[in-house]
């Protein structure tokens, strides 16, 4: 069986082209970005030389390295100035299984800090299709623009007509004017409002974290239309389709069964019983409405059917629909962790609901649950009303209210407008001592993941290079595994959190999808390998490790030039001085303390001075200077 | 960021709502497999002996914390979705939401509860079990109820005796039944000798329940206490994700023969929900290498000979736990 499907597969799949011999640039890459210059309407072609390409490889890599670049130190993440880079990876348009994703980076409106948010789908294919390694979008249109790019043009468009549509309407409107041939990249009216966790949409997928929406928005960029072309060709066909047909049935295997069976909605009933579920604006970690917006409920009740993103054999998307308003869209764990638990609404319809505004006005929901959770306890201890701001009139646990506040965020309408700003920001304007509260990292707020009973995830949210990320820091995985006390803060954790942010550094910068990282069986080997078939490299397990932890130091490298300080590594004082009231954690502390040594533990396992500064050795063993 | 100058009130109105999403590159949801085919089947305790030599109703004998009789139902409840309780007349029976029948002529042993519990249940057959069983094991209930094929009873022969208190009938038996009875004729012997009947021999019978622990019943005080000190440990597995929707439940306990250690009880895991070998666990019931096992949701581990003590709670979840 087996051996079957892996030859029908390479039978029937559609090889990719060989590089031309003498061309100068390795299989997977184009040799050059595209300049897009907003406020000039102008646009110009730049080498990318290969020893760039190589030390980054691609995706968070590249784009880190550019970004370093491109934005001139102290840029205000809103200004013209920051550019909004977005990123292809050498395995892009090959046949191996999800990597169809790109990568936007830029500096971020929520954090200052860095933001490398990934995306999936036709998109990613089209734009790696129009010639270019990465598109650098400078400069602030006159008016609302869109921009249509192919190989060799780019026009500017009057996006008048476009302002105000969602993303996805606006998606809809320019494949109709323009074929369906092409994909569209767009923000909805929050990324036009700039709302500082908008998203950018395409595909129905968003690179969802640290408003890079806001960022589009603020150069009057509705959205960017890249029709394809041929993907460049690949070093070794042969070899790249043999390790395609391995992945691919890795990929339909035991490894990824979670994500075909429930998706990340499987978190939720399993997040609670270990205590590692959000709610109530982190007061507690358990939640009783729990068992009705688990994954196994929302399956069996309101399940209409399950899609992939282009070139994904696993499929993990699930579709829900909503038994009040018939309507259905998609949900995943961290959606229905924000919009349910942390905010306390238990009705699955409300979540569905709820994540269908987001998506129309296309808004972080991790960002938009968090900022609203901490509204409503602001709201519960009377701190709008005393300095001076309308209240909220909204509670825990309502649904409707909850709805309407997204509305007023989407629109920046009333509270909404300092709702908009994000948690961190919202909470110095309101004062109170409500900060306490605002639960985030460098103002990014939490996912929904426990710091205080998963105590590797807590140093990894600490130390985040853009906040507080479960994408960019896998270390709940060391929590969930055996060998490791998920309720001890050690300071060998430190560097189980630096080698699971490598980790995500390497798969971001290849890029493929992390929901396959449980298909290799070394991912350093594998994906050397992968990368050798592709560019010609002679790439080994062991150069790729040093790339993984150079894209690290890399967004480091960005945010101490921004001006970051030891004290940015650090967790909200809720999660530092209370203990957890509930479920198998019940009385589980992370004091400062403890998550000190382990914070010295990562800087350690870094090569970093204990201030948690990339030191001269490491910057020279690393040839970081590269970047700039 | 200042307050604005006017207090105003959170906005209302709703946007228009984003249309359908498009089943782009999609696929239709995978429908449960077919219906287990014991699930034709009704489960059926007859509990209306009289317990002289037990000297206390054993339906009410205290056994790991519950009634004897609500411990039989409760491993029914797990292979069969119609449960009835036969019960003499007049006799007081512990309240467990089912229906309960009673004996229409009394003291005719099996034959006399068959009778009625033939005809009491909608299913076209029923596995009859006494309420003197506390180790039945579902993988043996399933091995039973499907095993009529062309037959009209299905009847385990363990150590050289038919036992016709863990059979399967189908319900076409009544009229042999009443003639049984009329005749006098008490003894399930005469129905087996009777009707079309399948012999389940000890061979296949052990590949369901390897120490036969299903057989084991209580007539007298002496079986009561030899019971309860032999039993197994009972542990309980929590299922999230793929096993929970393999398994249909979210809680499955099971007895842990020799050794008790997780490899035994992932062992009876495998035989009490077949369903999970091959997804979840090896044929030998081993861990799959895509899942993890969580100690009462705290220390995590994949260790087959960790002990594990009566009352333990086993997670069982994908490796991939998290995003």
């Amino acid at each position: 069986m087996t051996m079957a499907l892996s030859t029908q597969f390479e039978r029937h799949v559609r090889r990719p082209r060989q590089v031309e011999a003498g061309r100068g640039v390795p299989g997977g890459y184009w040799g050059r970005l595209l300049h897009v210059d907003l406020t000039s309407r102008s646009w110009d072609l730049q080498p990318l030389d290969g020893e760039l390409l190589r030390t980054t490889v691609g995706g968070a890599g590249l784009g880190a390295a550019l970004l370093l670049r491109w934005c001139p130190a102290g840029s205000d993440p809103l200004s013209p100035a920051n550019p909004l880079i977005l990123v292809t990876s050498p395995l892009l348009g090959t046949p191996l299984t999800t990597t169809s994703k790109y990568t936007v980076v830029t500096r971020s409106p929520l954090t200052g800090c860095i933001t490398d948010s990934l995306s999936s789908s036709f998109f990613a294919l089209a734009l790696k299709g129009v010639g270019a390694d990465a598109l650098v979008v400078t400069g602030r249109a006159e008016r609302p623009t869109w921009l249509e790019v192919r190989a060799g043009e780019v026009r500017f468009h009057d996006a008048a007509e476009l302002w105000g549509l969602s993303a996805a309407e606006t998606e809809r409107s320019l494949r109709d004017q323009l074929g369906h041939r092409c994909r569209v990249a767009a923000i909805g009216p929050a990324g036009e409002r700039l709302v500082r966790f908008a998203t950018i949409s395409n595909d129905r997928r968003h690179a969802g974290r640290g408003g890079t929406g806001a960022v589009m928005g603020s150069k009057n960029l509705k959205a960017i239309v890249a029709h394809p072309g041929p993907p460049p060709g690949v070093a070794d066909p042969d070899a790249l389709v043999a390790i395609a047909a391995r992945f691919r049935e890795r990929s339909l295997g035991p490894a990824t069964a979670k994500y075909r069976t429930l998706g990340t909605t499987a978190n939720v009933g399993l997040f609670n019983r270990l205590a590692a579920l959000p709610s109530y604006n982190f007061r507690r970690s358990t939640f009783e409405g729990a068992d009705g917006l688990s994954g196994e409920s929302l399956a069996a009740e309101r399940r209409v059917k399950r899609l992939s993103c282009a070139g994904c054999t696993v499929g993990c998307e699930h579709v829900f629909r909503s038994k009040f308003t018939g309507k259905a869209g998609r949900l995943e764990y961290e959606t229905l962790y924000a919009l349910g638990p942390l905010v306390g609404v238990a009705d699955p319809d409300a979540v569905l609901a709820c994540a269908q505004i987001c998506d129309r006005y296309g808004l972080d929901t991790i960002s938009a649950g968090g900022t609203v959770a901490w509204a409503l306890e602001a709201e519960e201890r009377g701190l709008f009303e005393a300095a001076g701001w309308p209240a909220l009139k909204a509670r825990f646990g309502e649904g409707e209210r909850l709805a309407g506040l997204l509305e007023a965020i989407g629109r920046r309408e009333g509270i909404g407008d300092l709702l908009a700003e994000g948690s961190l920001r919202a909470a110095r304007a309101v004062g109170g001592g409500s900060e306490a509260f605002a639960i985030q990292v460098k103002g990014m707020e939490l996912p929904g993941y426990e710091p205080r009973s998963l105590k590797t995830m807590a140093v990894g949210f600490a130390v985040g290079s853009r906040g507080a990320c479960h994408n960019r820091s896998g270390a709940y995985e060391a929590d969930f595994s055996p060998g490791v006390d998920r309720l001890k803060a050690e300071r060998g954790q430190g560097a189980l959190a630096a080698e699971s942010e490598d980790r995500s550094a390497i798969m971001d910068s290849l890029i493929v999808c992390k929901f396959l990282r449980h298909c290799f069986e070394d991912l350093y080997e594998e994906g050397a390998e992968m990368l050798r078939a592709v560019t010609g490299w002679d790439v080994t397990a062991e150069e790729l490790a040093t790339v993984a932890e150079r894209v690290s130091n890399l967004k480091k490298a960005f945010n101490e030039r921004e001006g970051w300080r030891r004290e940015d590594d650090t967790l909200p004082e809720r999660i530092l001085t209370e203990a957890l009231p509930t479920g198998v954690a019940a009385g589980s502390t992370l004091i400062r303390e403890d998550l000190d040594r382990m914070i010295e533990g990562y800087y350690e396992a870094r090569g970093w001075t204990r201030e948690g500064k990339i030191t001269r050795d490491t910057w020279e063993r690393l040839r970081l200077e590269r970047a700039y | 960021m200042r307050p604005p100058s006017s207090a105003g009130t959170p906005p209302t109105q709703r946007a228009s709502r984003p249309p359908l999403l498009a089943n782009q590159a999609g696929d239709a949801i995978r429908r449960p497999a077919a219906p287990d085919p014991a699930r034709a089947c009704a489960g059926v305790v007859l509990a209306g002996g009289l317990s002289t030599r037990m000297g206390h109703p054993k339906a009410w004998l205290p056994f790991g914390g519950i009634p004897l009789l609500e411990r039989v139902v409760e491993r029914l409840r797990t292979v069969f979705p119609e449960i009835v309780v036969v019960g003499a007349e007049g006799q007081d029976l512990p309240d467990l939401g089912l229906p309960i029948v009673r004996d229409r002529r009394a003291a005719q042993g099996p034959l006399g509860g068959l009778e009625v519990a033939l005809t009491s249940v909608w299913s076209p057959a029923l596995f009859a079990v006494s309420c003197d069983a506390p180790f039945l094991q579902p993988s043996l209930m399933r091995l039973v109820s499907t095993s009529l094929g062309d037959h009209d009873t299905a009847v385990p022969r363990w150590q050289r005796r038919l036992n016709p208190l863990l059979a399967v009938y189908r319900t076409s038996l009544l009229p042999a039944v009443r003639k049984l009875l009329d005749e006098g004729r008490l003894r399930p012997a005469f129905l087996f000798e009777e009707a079309r009947t399948r012999i389940i021999e000890e061979e296949e019978l052990l590949s369901a329940d390897p120490t036969g622990l299903s057989f084991v019943n209580l007539n007298g005080p002496d079986d009561y206490r030899t019971a309860l000190a032999a039993a197994p440990p009972r542990v309980t597995f929590e299922l999230f994700g793929q096993p929970r929707v393999l398994a249909r439940a979210g809680e499955v306990t099971v007895d842990v023969v020799s050794p008790a250690t997780v490899g035994s009880a992932l062992a009876a895991l495998a035989r009490w929900v077949p369903q999970l070998v091959g997804p979840v666990l090896e044929a030998d019931g081993r861990l799959g290498p895509a899942f993890v096992l969580s100690l009462d949701g705290r220390e995590f581990t994949r260790d087959t000979g960790r002990r594990v003590a009566d009352g333990e709670h086993l997670l069982l979840m994908a490796a991939s736990a998290g995003g």
